[in-house]
Formats: structure tokens, sequence, C-alpha cells
């Protein structure tokens, strides 16, 4: 039952960076990350898959959306945004032909379609992988007790991430 | 089979940050990556019998997954308000 919902997986993330609409493309990562939050709930592992289906899923959406609304007036396309494809790429001259953001795009389902019968054709020589030994503490007492000082980590990155979010949005003494 | 998934989500992120102009279809790449490495803990986790630990990591990598999409979308608008537009060449200069 897995292995189709993480095809469907790879379908979506495909599409969020194919469609040209970049609304669309938002609620297929949301798609993505809804359907990543049931595949995390069948690998026994609930409070993640809450985590995933409302922060993930739900609230990185609400503010995809938000400053795609901000910066997109409705009905303006990506042309009238400085997008238009046939710019001179910023890549080496190796790649310039491909670095056209919008043949590169178009051609991201093929080049994922290979790689998946690739990647199928060579299961069998995939390395095995060798476990560490299990770590049985229940949760609760994991996060706040054994791994405290990851606590500590995550308020750094949020006060890290308060301080630039209000150093971008400050208003300037001019 | 799950690895393959890993691997080929991780690409795909990685594709549309190399080809991609786009500041907002940027993050989307970078939130993809960011996805391939949320599933190879999870896997990995369960892989170890140790679904403690792995959701203790998850949680650490949601607020970085959370706290980046953030700082990048307010510069996004940052960006947009300054050039009127989400082509990532056109942020020739770092004066502010």
């Amino acid at each position: 039952m897995i292995t189709p919902v993480l095809l469907l997986i790879v379908i979506l993330a495909t599409l969020a960076i194919y469609l040209n609409d970049l609304l669309l493309g938002a609620i297929c990562l949301a798609g993505v990350s809804a359907l990543l939050s049931w595949v995390i709930y069948q690998f026994g592992m609930p409070y993640a898959a809450v985590f995933e289906l409302s922060v993930a899923a739900g609230l990185i959406t609400v503010l995809f959306i938000s400053t795609i609304s901000l910066v997109k007036p409705a009905g303006q396309s990506e042309r009238e945004l400085g997008l238009e494809a046939g710019n001179p790429s910023p890549l080496p001259r190796l790649f310039e032909e491909d670095a056209r953001e919008g043949k590169a795009l178009k051609r991201l389902p093929l080049v994922v379609a290979i790689l998946a019968i690739l990647l199928w054709e060579l299961r069998e020589s995939w390395p095995s992988i060798r476990y560490a030994p299990a770590f049985d503490a229940p949760f609760a007492e994991t996060l706040w007790h054994i791994r405290t000082v990851d606590l500590f980590g995550q308020i750094t990155i949020i006060l890290c991430g308060v301080f630039l979010v209000v150093h971008f949005f400050k208003e300037r003494a001019s | 089979m799950i690895f393959g998934v890993i691997g080929l989500l991780f690409f795909i992120g990685l594709y549309a940050l190399v080809f991609s102009r786009n500041v907002i279809r940027l993050l989307i790449g970078l939130e993809i990556m960011i996805k391939a490495v949320t599933l190879a803990l999870v896997s990995s986790a369960s892989g170890t019998q140790s679904p403690a630990l792995g959701q203790t990591f998850f949680v650490t990598l949601l607020v970085i997954e959370v706290i980046v999409a953030i700082i990048f979308l307010a510069f996004v608008i940052n960006v947009y308000s300054h050039t009127e537009s989400l082509d990532i060449r056109k942020l020739t200069q770092l004066r502010g």
C-alpha cells in the first residue's frame, strides 16, 4: 500500500516544479507533505505525522499562498514578472542551452522518469544498509530529557529567524 | 524502494535549484529536498526500531524547515519590493 503513495509523492513533487502556476505548485507541495505525513504514520511515528500534517502541509502552505498573493496580483503572468524564457543563463556556457528555465523545467518529468527506471533496474545492486541497535525510550522522555540540547538548538534557530524577519521588514531611517 | 524515492525527491529539488530562476520555485525545490531528508530520517528510524529518537530529530528538522521557509519568503517579499521581479538574476547588488 505504501508503494503507490510513494510514487504519488514523486509525481506531485515533479508537478510542483513543472507547473507554470506558482499557486498550483504550492498546492502540489502541500499534497506532498500530506502524503508524506501518511507515510510517516505508517512507519509508526504518529506524533511526527501530526506535526508534518499541521505544520508542513498547513502552515507552510498558508505562508506560500500569502507570499504568492503579495508578489503576484491575480492574472499577472511570470512573463510580466520578468521571468520570460530565453534570457542568458548565469551558469557556465557548457550548460547555457539547457539552463533556460522554460525548456529545462519542461524536461523535468522525462528526466525523472528515466532516473526512476534506472534506479528500478539497478535495485539489485544497491548496497545493503546495516542499522544501529534499537533505542526504545518513550518519545516524551527522549524529547524532554535525553535530547534536551536539541530544544536549546531549536529555540536558538527560532530566535535567529525572528531576528532576521524583523531585520528584513524594519523601517529604513531615510 | 524507499531509498529510490528519497533519491528521486532529492534530485527533483536539486534540479529546481539549478535550473529555476524564480525565487519562489527555488524555495519549493528546497522544500522538496527537505522532504527527501525527512523521508530518509523516518525510514532510518523505522529501520533501527527507534521511533522516539526519529521523532525527536524530526521535530528539530521541522523547526529548521519552517524557519528557513519563513526567512526565505520574507526575503522574496523584500526582493520583490526592490526589483519588482521574482528573477533571481536581477539581484546583482548586495548594497542594502
